[in-house]
């Protein structure tokens, strides 16, 4: 039921959060990747594998 | 008689005394001229006594000088018949006149030997002499004694009229004394009569025994009703104890003084506020007794202050719903990130329990996880609810680490969107204070939104809020909020505690002050720093044990 090629790539700073939405993607059958920052996801090298980047923190800039 | 004396007389036959001398008439003549020379001075010599006698009446033993006159008389006569017998032979005559001086002589002599102790004892010459000048000295030195007594009287006198000059002047300034004290006495009567605070004496049974107008108007009894009463019968019911503690101290002279706020009973049954100030009580012995006490109803003063106090806590507390207000946005995600992994764990949940095989140890996790995140959800709204509700100010031991942590929770989305970094150095011996937990964390939450704003225009420099807690002295606590912002530029770091001064656009200047008023309530400091390079960093400080009063 896994799909290997589709990895989920969920950046959120509140573990609970992190924690549910990667449950909740788990559920629907994609492979899901956790990261707390930004930095920790592009420092990770794993963008070429992303196939959705679910990106829950609300920054101004 | 006749014949007796013509036998005196008569011649006789009896042969003159010149014959025997053989008419020899130098012979004769030598006895004629010595009998009459010794005749004559004889006779002379009583006259001379006499005389004597007449002008020295003062003459001890004039008898026998008398005696003495009549025996040389006497003898002188002897002497004239002597010269007469020589040619008449009178020798009867001249026997007589002999017997009668041999009687005068024997008398005499007689009485001269019978005086002779009193004469020896008369004083001699001398001794007179010597007596004189006794006398003399004597007089001398009574004279020398009336000198000294006048001298003494003199000094006396003037003594006196000094004395009585002096008298006469303390009289004077006896009677200048009496009637300053009189004034006085009449000043101060008057000021006590008169006086709009009250005054009243209170004796040592704790009566009262003097009180003026302004206080029978105060408490409501009249002077008579009063005199059997004491300052502890008319307290309000629950401050009694510590007014008997007060009259104690002051009557044992352990405390000179007392100042104190309490509240009376009125006769009328009204309680009021009053300010009791009693000066030190008079030394025992002092004719001054009692303890005086003077009295201000300041009913209207407390009910005015009990006002200010109910209009500061609603502004504190409008202040807070305000940067609560500023603050919405964050205080919504923080109380929506829980909500959201509930609402993905429920939906997870849904899906792991309709699968064909359902994965229950998953499903059980994700149950576990809504009920925490719940929990967390509900935590957030009561500290929200805390900081918002309207509560009277309380004193509770206080965790300051623990409601810095919570301030930082709360303004985290603030911080994470204005992009401001935290670095927090809590020091876990803090010790907690007995403080209003809602106020510290408004004080803490006013001075890190201070923080943000002030690094809201940074673009140059990492924007950095610093939050330190440490233990300063043995019993404080204190807590420094520092930030990388605009710092103060020319001002004065103090100028910014001032009510409306305010360096944003939208802000009412009133944080900081309103952040001041509430850490000196705390018996506590609040102040401004410029901080090295840049920025700015806010202090403050809390007594770790008892604060002060609201």
């Amino acid at each position: 039921m896994t799909n290997d090629k589709f990895i989920v790539m969920i950046v959120d700073d509140d573990e609970s959060v992190r924690r549910a939405a990667r449950r909740l993607i788990r559920s629907y059958g994609f492979a899901v990747e956790t990261f707390v920052s930004a930095d920790d996801f592009l420092a990770s090298g794993r963008l070429s594998e992303t196939a959705c980047l679910v990106w829950m923190c609300r920054c101004r800039v | 008689m006749t014949s007796f004396l013509t036998g005196l007389f008569a011649q006789q036959n009896f042969i003159p005394h010149g014959f025997c001398l053989a008419w020899e008439p130098g012979l004769l003549w030598l006895h004629v001229i010595s009998d009459s020379v010794i005749a004559v001075a004889y006779y002379s010599i009583p006259f001379a006594l006499i005389y004597f006698i007449s002008r020295r009446r003062d003459l001890a033993f004039r008898g026998i000088f008398a005696l003495t006159g009549a025996f040389i008389l006497a003898c002188g006569t002897t002497h004239v018949m002597g010269v007469l017998t020589l040619w008449y032979p009178a020798y009867w005559l001249d026997g007589m006149i002999k017997f009668f001086t041999a009687l005068i002589s024997i008398f005499t002599a007689g009485a001269v030997w019978w005086a002779m102790p009193k004469a020896l004892a008369l004083p001699s010459t001398a001794q007179l002499e010597e007596a004189n000048r006794q006398l003399e000295y004597e007089i001398g030195e009574r004279e020398r004694a009336q000198a000294a007594l006048r001298n003494a009287n003199a000094e006396l006198e003037q003594r006196v009229a000094a004395r009585t000059a002096e008298l006469e002047d303390e009289v004077a300034q006896r009677r200048r004394t009496e009637e300053t004290l009189r004034a006085s006495e009449q000043r101060w009567r008057s000021m006590f009569e008169a006086s709009a605070v009250g005054i009243a004496l209170t004796d040592e049974n704790r009566r009262f025994v003097a009180a003026n107008e302004a206080f029978q108007k105060m408490i409501g009894y009249t002077s008579e009703e009063l005199s059997n009463l004491g300052p502890v019968e008319i307290t309000y019911e629950d401050d009694r104890e510590a007014t008997r503690e007060m009259l104690d101290d002051m009557l044992s002279s352990r405390r000179g003084d007392y100042h104190v706020e309490k509240r009376y009973r009125r006769k009328d049954g009204a309680v009021i506020w009053v300010r009791v100030s009693t000066a030190r009580a008079p030394e025992p012995g002092s004719s001054l007794h009692g303890i005086p006490t003077i009295i201000e109803d300041i009913t209207e003063r407390k009910r005015a202050e009990d006002e200010l106090q109910e209009a500061r806590d609603a502004l504190l507390r409008v202040a807070r719903l305000s940067t609560m207000g500023e603050l919405s946005a964050s205080i919504a995600h923080e109380v929506n990130q829980p909500l959201s992994a509930i609402v993905a764990n429920g939906i997870a949940c849904q899906r792991l329990l309709a699968a064909a095989t359902p994965d229950l140890e998953e499903a059980k996790e994700a149950v576990g996880d809504i009920v925490s995140d719940g929990r967390r959800a509900s935590a957030v709204l009561a500290r929200i609810r805390q900081l918002a509700k309207k509560s009277v100010p309380e004193r509770v031991s206080v965790d300051v680490n623990g409601a810095i942590s919570e301030v930082l929770s709360l303004t985290r989305q603030e911080l994470q969107r204005s992009q401001v970094s935290t670095r927090t150095e809590l020091d876990p011996n803090l010790p907690s204070v007995l403080a209003d937990r809602v106020q510290v964390q408004q004080v803490v939450l006013n001075l890190v939104m201070n923080g943000i704003e002030a690094m809201r225009g940074v673009k140059d420099r990492a924007r950095v809020l610093g939050v330190t807690s440490a233990v300063v002295a043995p019993a404080a606590i204190t807590v420094t909020v520092e930030d990388t912002g605009i710092g103060f530029g020319n001002n004065e770091p103090e100028h910014i505690f001032e009510t409306f001064f305010t360096t944003k656009d939208d802000g009412m200047g009133m944080g900081l002050s309103i952040s001041r008023s509430i850490v000196q309530a705390h018996g506590g400091r609040l102040w401004a720093a410029a901080r090295a390079p840049i920025g700015a960093a806010f202090s403050f400080t809390l007594p770790a044990s008892a604060g002060a009063e609201t």
